[in-house]
């Protein structure tokens, strides 16, 4: 069960493209990062699987059972002079699902001490979680998330995603979700796109979270050669005079194998390869 | 979906404090006229207090017929309503429900400031007043909705749709008289201009004089328009 983007595209006012050819898959129970510099096509991503976009090139398809989606894009909406309780009350009865799932969003995201006031009352984060309660009112099966921990404290933000991450596990639902706080992706996210342009220019899998990155300074000398000796290792990214190279094993085996062909960095360095990581190394090889 | 739910959160969420402050200040402007006949048995006639109560209610009902269509657009609510066909299907429906509520309530509004007039100075009224009074102001609430609808499926800037609907509502008419004043201009198009319900709609009403072919002209634009937006309002980008 999972929505799927076959070649799609998006064209804004037949000359501006937002999206292209973009192949993408959400399977249910999964959380997937979307990360990209603004105006990267993540919005528009977002809005065509809500149904808010709906004219498109390519193929947008729905396998298996359940296809509602909840969504919170750009910032939450609601009616900023009705109460929280209004606002809940009237997508609940618009969407349906039954009541005791309602009284645990409530209960799960804190709000029930804030139903009786206003929403313009309300603080950001406060309406950060009113808009996931409005997206999640509708009891659906993938949800779609822009910067849903926007304006929240970090102990809110920690309770946010925890509770983000204990729904596609324990309720089977697809969560896709964008921010700019990549260590928020990366903790919560089992694949992560990243997306510039309109084209999705990677992905980092759930296995590369704990793979181990030898970040190795080489003399400018050095530099061609050693890049030229590492080509036998998948995955290797240069930084000006640092070269990454990710490995799974026995470092020795790599500095080794430099050595053999006469090559000494000047410093070496061991660390995890993170998605920050991985997210410059994309940007900057697609920089040039 | 509880679709009862559903309808009665929209109507209270519209029918709302400004709702009866401007049906209030239009019975009181209109009243104005019923105290000047009462007091010097003026030369006025019922058509002359529901044109009065029309001054404003017919303002107010202008705005609620483009706010009752753009407000979603404004709190960015449209994201959550258009999800899915069905949804916004729900939403055109409601808002053409809505308005009828609140149209009756202006027509209403009309028909019991009549009513005062005939208690007090003994004017023509008739219950067939009432039902005429609800059923122009009815036409002119859908009418005007389904049309800032549609305008709004294809142009989503809430404060320039705002301007718009009130220069449809209190300009537009009056330079579509210019053609009746023109020689020139052939009578076919003049009887087009005088039976269109953007013409005929805001400058019959205040009467109550729309006749019954203006109003079948009015409500099957009404139909026509609402057809359009059914069939279209799915396929659109928010």
């Amino acid at each position: 069960m999972s929505v799927e983007m076959h070649k799609l595209s998006k064209t804004f006012n037949r000359q501006e493209l937002a999206l292209s050819e973009v192949d993408f898959t959400l399977r249910k129970g999964e959380v997937v990062g979307l990360v990209g510099p603004n105006g990267a096509g993540k919005t528009t991503l977002m809005k065509i699987i809500s149904g808010i976009i709906v004219q498109y090139d390519g193929v947008l398809t729905f396998r298996g059972e359940g296809r509602s989606v909840g969504s919170l894009i750009e910032k939450p909406k609601y009616f900023p002079n009705k109460s929280g309780r209004y606002n809940i009350d009237y997508f609940h009865s618009l969407f349906g699902g039954d009541d005791e799932h309602f009284d645990e969003i409530i209960e799960s995201l804190g709000m029930a001490s804030y139903l009786k006031k206003k929403v313009k009352d309300y603080s950001l984060g406060m309406k950060q979680r009113l808009g996931i309660a409005l997206a999640l009112i509708s009891n659906p099966d993938y949800l779609v998330l822009d910067e849903p921990t926007n304006g929240m404290d970090p102990d809110g933000i920690r309770h946010i995603l925890g509770y983000l991450k204990r729904l596609a596990k324990e309720k089977g639902i697809g969560i896709l979700i964008s921010s700019h706080i990549l260590e928020d992706i990366e903790s919560m996210s089992d694949r992560v796109y990243v997306i510039k342009e309109g084209r999705i220019i990677n992905e980092y899998a759930r296995d590369q979270h704990d793979r181990e990155v030898l970040e190795l300074t080489f003399s400018e000398g050095d530099l061609h050669q050693a890049l030229h000796v590492l080509e036998a290792y998948e995955g290797v990214t240069r930084s000006g005079q640092i070269l990454s190279v990710p490995f799974a094993g026995d470092m020795k085996q790599v500095l080794k194998h430099l050595s053999q062909n006469d090559l000494f960095p000047i410093d070496v360095k061991r660390k995890k390869d993170t998605l920050e990581d991985f997210y410059f190394q994309n940007m900057e090889s697609e920089a040039k | 979906m509880n679709v009862s739910q559903f309808f009665k959160l929209e109507i209270k969420r519209n029918l709302n404090l400004a709702l009866f402050l401007s049906i209030g200040f239009a019975f009181l402007f209109g009243g104005a006229i019923v105290y000047s006949i009462y007091q010097m048995d003026g030369p006025f006639q019922p058509r002359n207090v529901s044109g009065l109560y029309a001054g404003i209610a017919t303002v107010a009902l202008g705005v609620y017929c483009s706010k009752i269509v753009i407000a979603d657009l404004h709190y960015g609510t449209i994201y959550l309503l258009f999800t899915s066909a069905r949804d916004r299907i729900v939403f055109l429906v409601s808002r053409v429900l809505v308005i009828s509520i609140v149209s009756f309530m202006f027509g209403l509004g009309c028909a019991a400031l009549l009513y005062v007039n005939h208690a007090l100075n003994g004017q023509p009224f008739s219950a067939g007043d009432v039902g005429n009074a609800v059923l122009q102001y009815v036409l002119f609430g859908v009418f005007f909705t389904l049309l800032f609808q549609v305008i709004s499926m294809v142009y989503q800037k809430v404060m320039q749709l705002l301007i718009l609907s009130l220069v449809t509502i209190l300009v537009l008419p009056g330079l579509l008289g210019i053609v009746f004043q023109v020689e020139a201009i052939p009578e076919f198009v003049k009887d087009f201009v005088a039976y269109a319900p953007i013409y005929s709609l805001p400058n019959q009403l205040p009467f109550l004089a729309l006749d019954g072919m203006e109003m079948t002209l009015t409500a099957v634009v009404s139909l026509l328009l609402f057809v359009f937006a059914f069939k279209r309002l799915p396929k659109i980008d928010y």
